[in-house]
């Protein structure tokens, strides 16, 4: 059953510490040429064609997202990010990359952090 | 007004000197930033079982066919072997054409008594066509294929430009097309932007490729990989 209770407030410090014990990603992050060669390694992608559902949109607008923001979000960034790295990446590990960035490695990270702000998949959402 | 031989003598000069050096510090720093982050291992959590003992099958020429091409179809290459070829030979064309380049020569040999050898003209000349006509393909891609388009922002076309942009000015230069005191100058200026974007943008993964790629001892590099995060 879906909760009535309102949702606890944002938890920035708690984003920033998660953000800041994998700054790498940060780095390889700011490597990404946008160049989309990742868009057909993705089976989600090749399903639906749905052009915010490649690898390297998924992490640039999620984890991206949260280090361009410094953690500073609020629950509806959230709740746009809960979208892609929940329901569209199954982080089964295959996509690719020329650059050997590992994407779902970032995705992981933002689901985790999603997560400490108890925004997850839930099963019973309307 | 600025006097235009003025001018072409300071980006000739100083200039060169300060795009060089944003080039050389940009690029010192963020690969000092990438091997300080990249530096500790991450402990291995799984482990591959030690494979069973048994007597060794050797693979008939039909399975490693097989296996080979398993592997090229799960791969980068596999999937897109024309607009790699195509990157490829972007990526190599806008590394050779200007260091081979006659006039660039020229230049070398009067400021230091000391050239490399150099391309016949119209080499070059056909090099920087084929250069901007790549250049054209990653535009049109980025204009007219969804899945990139919706990745790519300003700053994206931006350093598209950047990057061909002294291919442009010096093609123009070449054939006289338009005013030649302008066009050189736009020319040199364009190719410094570039050296400094080259520093201090993700234009910076003409260095990092290689780290990334081969260096780092991360899960997707080609050396021995073991997770670094």
């Amino acid at each position: 059953m879906v909760s009535d209770r309102p949702a606890p407030a944002i938890d920035q410090h708690r984003i920033k510490q998660l953000l800041a014990q994998k700054k790498q990603l940060k780095l390889f992050l700011s490597i990404c040429a946008k160049c989309g060669l990742c868009a057909e390694s993705c089976f989600y992608y090749r399903n639906h064609r749905d052009p915010k559902a490649t690898p390297a949109y998924k992490a640039v607008h999620s984890l991206g997202r949260l280090f361009k923001k410094r953690g500073k979000v609020n629950r509806h960034e959230l709740e746009q990010m809960k979208s892609l790295v929940f329901d569209k990446c199954a982080l089964c590990r295959r996509c690719y990359c020329p650059f050997g960035i590992d994407v779902s490695s970032m995705i992981a990270l933002a689901r985790a952090i999603c997560r400490s702000q108890g925004v997850y998949q839930r099963f019973d959402d309307k | 007004m600025v006097n235009p031989s003025e001018l072409y003598e300071f980006v000739r000069g100083p200039m060169t000197w300060l795009a060089l050096a944003i080039f050389l510090a940009g690029s010192a720093i963020q690969l000092h930033r990438l091997f300080r982050l990249s530096a500790r291992k991450q402990r291995r959590l799984l482990r591959a079982a030690p494979p069973k003992k048994r007597a060794p099958a050797t693979p008939s020429l039909g399975q490693r066919m097989t296996g080979w091409r398993t592997a090229l179809r799960r791969s980068v290459l596999g999937r897109h072997p024309l607009l790699i070829g195509l990157t490829v030979l972007f990526h190599t064309l806008l590394f050779i054409t200007p260091l081979f380049a006659r006039g660039h020569q020229v230049l070398l040999y009067d400021a230091w008594r000391f050239s490399l050898p150099s391309f016949v003209e119209p080499l070059t000349d056909a090099l920087t066509v084929a250069v901007i006509s790549c250049a054209a393909v990653f535009l049109g891609r980025r204009l007219f294929s969804a899945p990139v388009r919706a990745l790519s922002g300003v700053t994206d076309f931006l350093l598209l430009g950047i990057t061909v942009a002294p291919f442009v000015t010096g093609w123009l230069a070449f054939r006289q097309i338009g005013p030649y005191p302008q066009i050189i100058i736009a020319h040199m200026l364009s190719g410094q932007l570039m050296l400094i974007a080259l520093g201090v943008t993700k234009l910076g993964h003409m260095i990092f490729f290689f780290f990334t790629r081969l260096g780092i001892n991360s899960e997707h590099s080609l050396a021995a990989g073991s997770r670094t995060w």
